[in-house]
């Protein structure tokens, strides 16, 4: 059994469990701008030399939403879910999935990266997706 | 881009609807011939078409031209997700006044999210496990921070535009009784805050309008006011540190003021010009976000432009006049035609129990997924 992403190119896994996984992006080698995920052209200077970065997912809640309508394909059955909007310290405002423990969200709080199993594939795969939480250390 | 010497020739629209036993080719007949027939021409008068939706499989556009007709004239499917309709009549607009055509035709047509033979199934990625309502719920999410928007407003809108699709036959909706504000939140939740009743019914439908040359539109409608296509801009997202590249099914709603800027332009007017105006209320928060980036009121004063009721029917600026997205359906491909079609109906004075009076000036308003902003302009001479 092995822990897969649920696509290439959106998260880095930990080689061992327990350590924090990394958002996959890059950055422009010209003006420095980060991206998430990696893309060709810098939308800063469009340069064309982009180096890959892994970022760390630490940020501040921009946005939130709690979803309630029916589950889309591959989301666990039965669960709502949040979506957020976060400002990763590294630069980039991504959106993504806030972990269904994160309570009452409150923009601008401090979160963090973690990983969240999504479903269990025949062969045993477990096929993960990164979340954000409240930060470790702050409520 | 500014518009050259082009008018409204004729519209048609199916009403909106879940069309059961009926295929998208009946639909996109029956407005085809329906178009043509408000026009009193037959398909030997057109001389170019633009077709499109955003589910019908390929080569569709060319075949269901081939109800209408074969004249071997150039059928072109245009595809832009929720704004299709409205680019078809951008293209066709243009095929007009490049003096390639003398008439064109714009139809859309479209059978509801039900996925036809071979169009395949979605994918479930990453992208795909945050739900489209998210992206506008998201806006409102953020609004609801910076400008001490409540529930109550999205509530109010959303009851004016289901209680505009009263008075239109064709609308998806059709309320039995007068829509409250209160009935609107006490919807089922879809994602915070937004409820199932301030989002737009999917449905299936077709619309259709013929764009001509002004001398040709005199002619064979003399007895109607000229309704002029004064301006078009399209635009897609534009970069700016705030950018989101996975999860928003819509960029930043500052598109839609960049799109409204080059129509107004090239038109030579403002929105204090505008007697109403078609937008895009696919959820009901974005309706709010637009009266500020089409320039119906000054950043920050949208929820009170709502709360003076100045959009409502008998409203300063009236919007949304035919239900909206949210009432009126939005079936996706033939949407902005449905739009064209409302224009075409209050400019030329024949709307009905919901005839905005004296109305001259209109705009009509698309989002794309994408994603992409459009905003054409129509004016009645005289």
């Amino acid at each position: 059994m092995a822990r897969v992403a649920i696509e290439p190119g959106i998260v880095a896994l930990p080689d061992r469990e327990g350590d924090p996984p990394r958002l996959l992006g890059c950055r422009c080698d010209s003006c420095g701008a980060v991206f998430h995920p990696a893309r060709p052209v810098c939308l800063a200077c469009y340069g064309r030399a982009l180096s890959g970065a892994a970022l760390d997912g630490n940020g501040t809640l921009y946005a939130c939403t709690h979803v309630q309508m029916p589950l889309r394909p591959g989301r666990r059955e039965g669960r709502d879910y949040w979506v957020a909007q976060v400002d990763l310290d590294d630069g980039p405002r991504v959106q993504g999935l806030l972990s269904p423990d994160i309570g009452e969200p409150r923009i601008g709080m401090r979160l963090g990266l973690a990983l969240e199993t999504l479903r269990v594939e025949e062969n045993g795969d477990e096929v993960v997706v990164p979340h954000f939480r409240a930060e470790a250390g702050v409520a | 881009m500014r518009i050259e010497n082009v008018a409204l020739l004729g519209t048609a629209m199916t009403r909106f609807a879940n069309h059961r036993g009926r295929t998208i080719v009946d639909l996109a007949t029956e407005v085809g011939l329906g178009v043509l027939a408000d026009a009193g021409i037959d398909l030997r008068d057109v001389g170019e078409a633009y077709v499109g939706s955003m589910l019908a499989p390929p080569m569709y556009g060319v075949r269901i031209m081939k109800q209408l007709g074969l004249t071997g004239l150039p059928v072109v499917t245009v595809e832009a997700a929720s704004a299709t309709g409205l680019v078809a009549l951008r293209e066709a607009s243009f095929a007009v006044s490049s003096g390639r055509a003398d008439v064109a035709l714009a139809l859309a047509y479209e059978h509801g999210m039900r996925r036809l033979p071979g169009s395949g199934g979605i994918t479930p990625g990453y992208e795909s496990l945050m739900a489209s309502p998210a992206s506008f719920a998201l806006w409102a999410s953020r609004r609801m921070q910076e400008r001490g928007t409540r529930p109550e407003h999205l509530a109010m809108l959303a009851a004016k535009n289901w209680n505009a699709a009263r008075e239109n036959p064709l609308a998806y909706h059709q309320a039995d009784h007068r829509v409250t504000a209160g009935e609107v939140l006490a919807s089922p939740g879809v994602a915070t805050p937004l409820t199932e009743m301030m989002g737009a019914p999917m449905g299936g439908g077709a619309a259709a309008a013929l764009v001509a040359r002004a001398d040709v539109v005199r002619r064979l409608r003399p007895s109607q006011p000229l309704v002029r296509v004064l301006s078009t801009a399209l635009v897609t997202e534009s970069y700016d540190p705030g950018w989101i590249a996975i999860g928003p099914s819509i960029g930043p709603p500052e598109m839609t003021a960049a799109a409204a800027r080059l129509a107004y332009d090239a038109a030579g007017i403002g929105p204090e010009d505008l007697d109403l105006v078609l937008l895009h209320d696919s959820w009901i928060n974005e309706e709010l976000e637009y009266y500020e980036q089409l320039g119906l009121c000054r950043v920050g004063e949208a929820e009170k432009l709502a709360e003076e009721g100045a959009t409502a029917p008998g409203g300063r600026i009236p919007v949304s006049t035919d239900g909206g997205l949210v009432a009126r359906g939005h079936p996706i491909g033939p949407t902005g035609l449905a739009q064209v079609h409302e224009i075409a109906l209050q400019l030329s004075g024949l709307a009905g129990r919901r005839q905005v009076a004296d109305a001259r000036t209109a705009l009509a308003h698309l989002v794309g997924g994408g994603s992409s902003a459009i905003v054409s302009l129509f004016q009645r001479e005289g």
